[in-house]
């Protein structure tokens, strides 16, 4: 069972999206790291990532929630146990899953200062928050709610696949700053979102009837680009990989990075990835449905000279005052854009390391520690991640780091990676939670990174 | 990496999942009216109307397959304020899509005056599984005992009054 499940969430994972890289940010100047903030530094003259697995990483994150709370061999009735968790959650509870893959990432030297790194990847991300209102209307109907609005609002997911190709560039300003910029071109496969809604359901004792139903400000919209055309739905999944590839709805982005020494221990690092958008234009169907609407029964009127037909005049009232509709208008959605920054200081022995490229010494430090932030911007609110790390230098070709991360998840998660260089194969791999690996089911979060590079002196 | 391949996880039962059973109980008015004495007057003549006065409707909500499938109870409840000086008889049938009644709420006598009178009646979906098949609802009201004459522009209303508690159990 063990494996197994981790496979299947391995798997699951790998339908997914964003997520924070702490443990390979800023780490061991992996090439890598130049895709977290690429005015990171480097010191080698190109790398070529292996295809497919130059940057892997996976993320499945559960918000007070763990498949314990549900499936655990406890002898509880499974429906206490469903009703527990329904009151446990709340509207800012979500799942999240993310999967990057690196298909493609080559960099090299333009000059001592300068380094120029592109490549395409591909990245799905998916957030889905709690509704926690339209599931206990669903489980247990108003009649147990009267007088309770029912808040529609709380209905918020987002879900994108994309493939990116992006190049950028790190230059080192002066010995103490290096910046760095990336362009990105999207192309969105498929994306399904709604946020941004709007409207309550409410049954009340009424005045005329026994009850009154109100429909308040109904206003939602279920957004899709990539799933449907002339009413068919998408049949060849394999059309989401190719429409990656600049074929589907596309859009752009920038990172913006710097690295900077405020002395020689002591070293300040920021980014901004993905700093844009996408305009969704491709096989676009939308669903709206505005309006308020009070219902208080059918109300008999009696007169057999002119019979009124309730019922239809009933729902051609709601459709005029509720309106649903489907259009294929494009829309614009800002990519989930992420924040970084970095103080660490470095002590412990200084040794030389040689510059290749032109010959010259860098000088560092075998240890550093350092405080890291990680910010994303979420449907319903940026999540932060807070992060301190260690980091040991063993030799020149092989560099652990230790992280512990307070964030949404959870308050001690401790993360650890490793990077080495073998001849010219660099290799890390790195994974958070760690403690978590002994009982996943009973996880909120775990993640990884990998990645298999060959760099070149 | 050698960490990940080492991960475990606690057995978990998936299978319970299938004792998950949702019971959602959802309540909606129904029909409602407002009757006055000249309702029950021949407009030319001015005498009563013994035939009574009856008002029909669709009610498509049973065509829905999900309610069909997983409908276990109907609670029916009736509220009436009868201001009249006069007793009222209420018949309330729910008819299938071809006008046929399949079924019909005890017959409701409410005396004069009462401006406080309630029904409930339960329908089990499993002892009367035709329930399903309405598709109308029916409500006549006779006026009966001739003890007081009825006054015509009398304002002292019959107000009818219903609604449906829809018990679904799905598993």
């Amino acid at each position: 069972m063990k494996q197994l499940f981790f496979l299947l969430l391995l798997f699951v994972s790998l339908d997914t999206m964003t997520q924070n890289k702490q443990v390979l940010y800023g780490f061991a100047e992996n090439p890598q790291t130049l895709l977290l903030n690429p005015g990171a530094e480097t010191n080698y003259k190109f790398h070529v990532g292996i295809p497919f697995l130059s940057g892997l990483s996976g993320d499945v994150a559960l918000k007070n929630f763990k498949l314990t709370d549900l499936f655990s061999e406890d002898g509880i009735d499974f429906n206490t146990k469903f009703f527990r968790l329904l009151n446990k959650l709340d509207v800012n509870d979500h799942l999240k899953l993310n999967l990057q893959m690196d298909v493609l990432n080559v960099g090299f030297r333009v000059d001592d200062k300068t380094y120029i790194s592109f490549g395409f990847y591909q990245e799905l991300d998916v957030i889905g928050y709690w509704p926690k209102d339209v599931i206990t209307f669903l489980n247990e109907g108003n009649a147990p709610y009267l007088n309770k609005s029912f808040d529609l609002s709380q209905i918020v997911y987002k879900a994108d696949f994309v493939g990116a190709l992006h190049v950028g560039v790190s230059r080192k300003v002066n010995p103490k700053l290096t910046l760095g910029g990336r362009f990105k071109l999207y192309s969105s496969a498929l994306n399904l979102e709604t946020q941004n809604n709007s409207g309550t359901v409410t049954t009340q004792r009424g005045s005329n009837n026994i009850y009154t139903h109100y429909l308040n400000t109904i206003d939602l919209n279920f957004l899709s680009a990539g799933l449907v055309e002339d009413d068919e739905y998408l049949e060849n999944p394999t059309e989401l990989i190719t429409n990656s590839f600049l074929g589907g709805s596309l859009g752009i982005g920038l990172d913006f990075g710097m690295t900077y020494h405020i002395s020689p221990r002591l070293e300040f690092t920021g980014s901004i990835i993905d700093f844009g958008y996408i305009n969704y234009s491709k096989k676009v169907q939308n669903t709206t449905v505005k309006g308020s609407y009070t219902f208080e029964g059918v109300n008999f009127l009696f007169d057999p000279a002119s019979p009124t037909n309730y019922w239809a005049d009933l729902n051609a009232d709601f459709e005029e005052k509720v309106p649903r509709g489907n259009n294929t208008n494009s829309y614009t959605s800002w990519r989930p854009t992420k924040l970084n920054a970095a103080l660490k200081y470095s002590f412990g022995n200084q040794r030389r390391s040689k510059y290749c490229y032109d010959n010259t010494f860098k000088e560092f430090y075998t240890d550093a520690f350092g405080l890291q932030i990680h910010t994303i911007m979420r449907p319903l609110s940026p999540q932060y991640a807070i992060t301190g790390f260690y980091e040991k230098t063993f030799t020149e070709k092989l560099h652990a780091k230790v992280t512990y991360t307070l964030d949404d998840y959870s308050f001690h998660n401790v993360g650890a990676g490793i990077s080495t260089q073998i001849g010219n194969v660099s290799l890390f791999g790195m994974v958070d939670n760690i403690f978590a690996y002994h009982n996943l089911a009973n996880a909120s979060s775990v993640s990884f990174q990998m990645g298999l590079n060959l760099i070149f002196d | 990496m050698f960490l990940l391949l080492a991960a475990c996880s606690e057995k978990l039962d998936f299978k319970q999942a299938e004792d998950f059973k949702h019971q959602p109980v959802v309540k909606t008015s129904l029909v409602y009216f407002t009757l006055f004495s000249n309702d029950f007057m021949d407009p030319v003549t001015g005498s009563e109307i013994v035939n009574g006065v009856s008002d029909v409707s669709d009610f498509r909500i049973l065509e829905n397959s999900y309610l069909r499938d997983n409908l276990q109870k109907i609670i029916i409840d009736i509220e009436v304020k009868n201001e009249i000086s006069r007793d009222f008889t209420a018949i309330i049938e729910f008819l299938d899509d071809n006008g046929t009644i399949i079924y019909t709420l005890s017959t409701l006598n409410i005396p004069a005056q009462n401006i406080a009178f309630t029904y409930q009646e339960t329908i089990e979906v499993r002892l009367n599984p035709i329930i399903l098949n309405t598709r109308k609802t029916r409500t006549s009201v006779f006026i009966s005992g001739a003890s007081t004459p009825l006054i015509e522009n009398d304002p002292r209303a019959f107000e009818l009054k219903s609604s449906g508690t829809y018990f679904i159990e799905t598993e």
